[in-house]
């Protein structure tokens, strides 16, 4: 994924060129597609996450992990994806913490890697809704982009749902 | 819609554009001074310096507008400010752009007349 105008010199309240103001709309134009892309992509991951919902009754509550009895769990409510001009995508999270754990596992994976850190910035204490953010630079080429449930803690009860390691979405591929 | 405040520094998503970047507003145009509560006209030339940084805290862009031409004094006090940005500032910037591409946040960081 590579935008038509991947470096653009200007800054908020810049007087534009004429120039400039066409880079700026053709990458918008282009980043207008690709976020529909996107959409439609999470749309077949809802499904996913419904089958494993039901696939895995008990484990698994509005596609988010139930550690185990009255631990609590974290649910995904809603997930955003952008890219910005300089090659940066954004993953955005909206989740719903329990009493148990209060801070968010949820991680993003690139091609296999842990990027950034837990998706827990903006709120970070406390159960209830919270909303979490990870940027990472990303080239042309074919990805996998995961949002993935993983604790750090070395708890016990943690590390058995570190041991699920779920996937919770894939963006299949972002070709440029 | 912030306004422009002359010598306040601004954190912004990275350009991808290395090193300093310099532009020029023309006398005239509708500046805030620092400690104004009102809009006025520059009495001269307003240059604006950028610089993408990544650091600890992430990739990000600081930007400042001053009626100084020491490109130097800009670009160090722009670096300055880079080592004491923080990751909370750049993710809670990101989740703001994410809904508003041109959101940018003023610091409460300014050049001095000295710079």
């Amino acid at each position: 994924m590579a935008l038509p105008y991947p470096s653009m010199s200007f800054v908020p309240l810049d007087v534009l060129t004429a120039d400039e103001l066409n880079q700026m709309v053709a990458n918008d134009q282009y980043l207008a597609t690709e976020v529909g892309t996107l959409t439609t992509d999470m749309t077949a991951v809802e499904s996913v996450l419904e089958s494993v919902e039901y696939s895995n009754p008990g484990e698994y509550q509005n596609a988010a992990v139930t550690l185990s009895g009255a631990d609590g769990y974290q649910a995904l409510t809603s997930i955003s994806v952008n890219m910005d001009y300089a090659g940066t995508m954004v993953v955005f999270a909206n989740y719903l913490i329990t009493n148990f754990y209060s801070t968010s596992a949820f991680r993003v994976r690139l091609d296999g890697t842990m990027v950034g850190p837990r998706l827990n910035t903006l709120i970070t204490s406390g159960a209830g809704m919270r909303s979490g953010i990870v940027s990472f630079p990303i080239t042309a080429g074919s990805h996998t982009v995961e949002l993935v449930w993983a604790p750090d803690s070395t708890s016990s009860t943690v590390t058995i749902a570190r041991e699920r390691g779920m996937r919770l979405f894939t963006i299949p591929t972002l070709t440029a | 819609m912030n306004a422009i405040e002359i010598n306040r520094l601004a954190l912004w998503k990275p350009t991808g554009v290395s090193g300093l970047t310099v532009r020029i507003h023309p006398s005239g145009t509708k500046i805030k001074e620092q400690d104004a509560e009102e809009l006025t006209p520059a009495t001269a030339k307003v240059y604006r310096y950028a610089k993408d940084y990544e650091t600890e805290a992430g990739k990000f862009c600081l930007f400042v507008r001053t009626y100084s031409d020491n490109q130097n004094a800009a670009e160090t006090a722009l670096d300055t400010a880079a080592s004491d940005i923080t990751e909370e500032q750049v993710l809670n910037l990101m989740s703001r752009i994410i809904l508003e591409p041109y959101y940018f946040e003023y610091l409460d960081t300014f050049l001095t007349e000295d710079e």
